[in-house]
């Protein structure tokens, strides 16, 4: 074969007429050509389906791996929605539990305050019913002082004041009292 | 050895005062009992309950008068006639007693009754009065 490919070449190097004229040489021509289709041949028989196949399940590959990215990005997206609204309900719930909680520690503080006022009123409405009686107690007690300092001026007056004659008055009226 | 009961000792003196009897042999007999019986203390009380005998049968009453001064002799008999009309006897024999205590008025006092008219009573009950008072 190669000693053919050689005398074609040789041949081939002779002073080109006709279609040589224009610079083509017919058998160089023929020559790749029919290496080109051997060469396409063999391509085709072993390297293209092959190069295809691994193409093809490159492709394949590329489409699941571009598929799985799209669902992973999709799923991301899900996740970071579903993450968002957790986090709105959360913020949510806390804001309610904030609420709540300051409405209870505001009623307990109103409910406190209420306890210690109507205590505060008790203590004092017992202050002053114990100031009454204390001042009403005093009041007896110092009645009861007066009354026997009045008595004791009184019979020391009398005893001055009342002579013989007073005296006499004093036994006739008191006579005259019993036997009415 | 038993003895006879005070009021009956009182009775029977009294009795013995009634009949107005010259015999001495009673008294003499109500001494000896109380000898006898060993209640010689009980003399002062035996003469009260005699005291207290008289003015029950209301044939004399007998007791004493406290005052600041003296009563006049007028003022003495409006007293004996008072005590007479609240017991009813017939005789009084009353001792006047004067007390610097008492501030003026009488104070009568006979074996079983009392009647206080003096001002001390009347400024006590003053007294009493103002510290009930609310």
């Amino acid at each position: 074969m190669n000693q053919s490919l050689v005398k074609f070449a040789s041949e081939s190097s002779e002073v080109p007429s006709g279609i040589g004229a224009l610079g083509l040489n017919l058998k160089g021509l023929i020559f790749q050509f029919i290496t080109f289709v051997l060469v396409l041949l063999v391509l085709k028989r072993y390297v293209f389906p092959k190069l295809v196949e691994t193409l093809e399940n490159r492709r394949i590959t590329l489409e699941k791996s571009l598929a799985q990215a799209k669902e992973t990005e999709q799923a991301l997206a899900e996740a970071q929605n579903k993450a968002e609204e957790i986090l709105k309900q959360a913020r949510q719930d806390a804001d309610q539990t904030l609420r709540e909680a300051k409405s209870s520690a505001a009623v307990a503080i109103a409910d406190a305050e209420a306890q210690a006022a109507k205590r505060s009123a008790y203590i004092v409405e017992e202050a002053e019913k114990k100031l009454s009686q204390h001042k009403a107690k005093l009041q007896s007690e110092l009645r009861g002082e007066l009354a026997s300092l009045v008595a004791e001026a009184t019979s020391k007056v009398l005893g001055e004041k009342v002579d013989a004659k007073k005296d006499k008055e004093v036994i006739d009226k008191a006579l005259a009292e019993v036997n009415k | 050895m038993k003895s006879v009961s005070r009021r009956l000792l009182a009775r029977h003196a009294v009795n013995y005062i009634q009949s107005d009897s010259p015999d001495r042999s009673v008294p003499k007999g109500i001494a000896a009992e109380l000898l006898a019986t060993g209640r010689r203390g009980e003399l002062e009380l035996l003469v009260k309950d005699i005291e207290a005998e008289l003015e029950a049968t209301g044939q004399l009453v007998v007791g004493k008068v406290y005052c600041r001064y003296l009563p006049s002799p007028d003022q003495q008999a409006e007293v004996i006639n008072f005590v007479k009309a609240q017991t009813g006897s017939a005789k009084a024999e009353l001792e006047f007693i004067t007390d610097s205590k008492i501030l003026g008025g009488v104070n009568i006092e006979t074996a079983t009754r009392s009647w206080d008219l003096t001002l001390n009573r009347t400024l006590g009950r003053l007294k009493t009065m103002a510290k009930e008072m609310n």
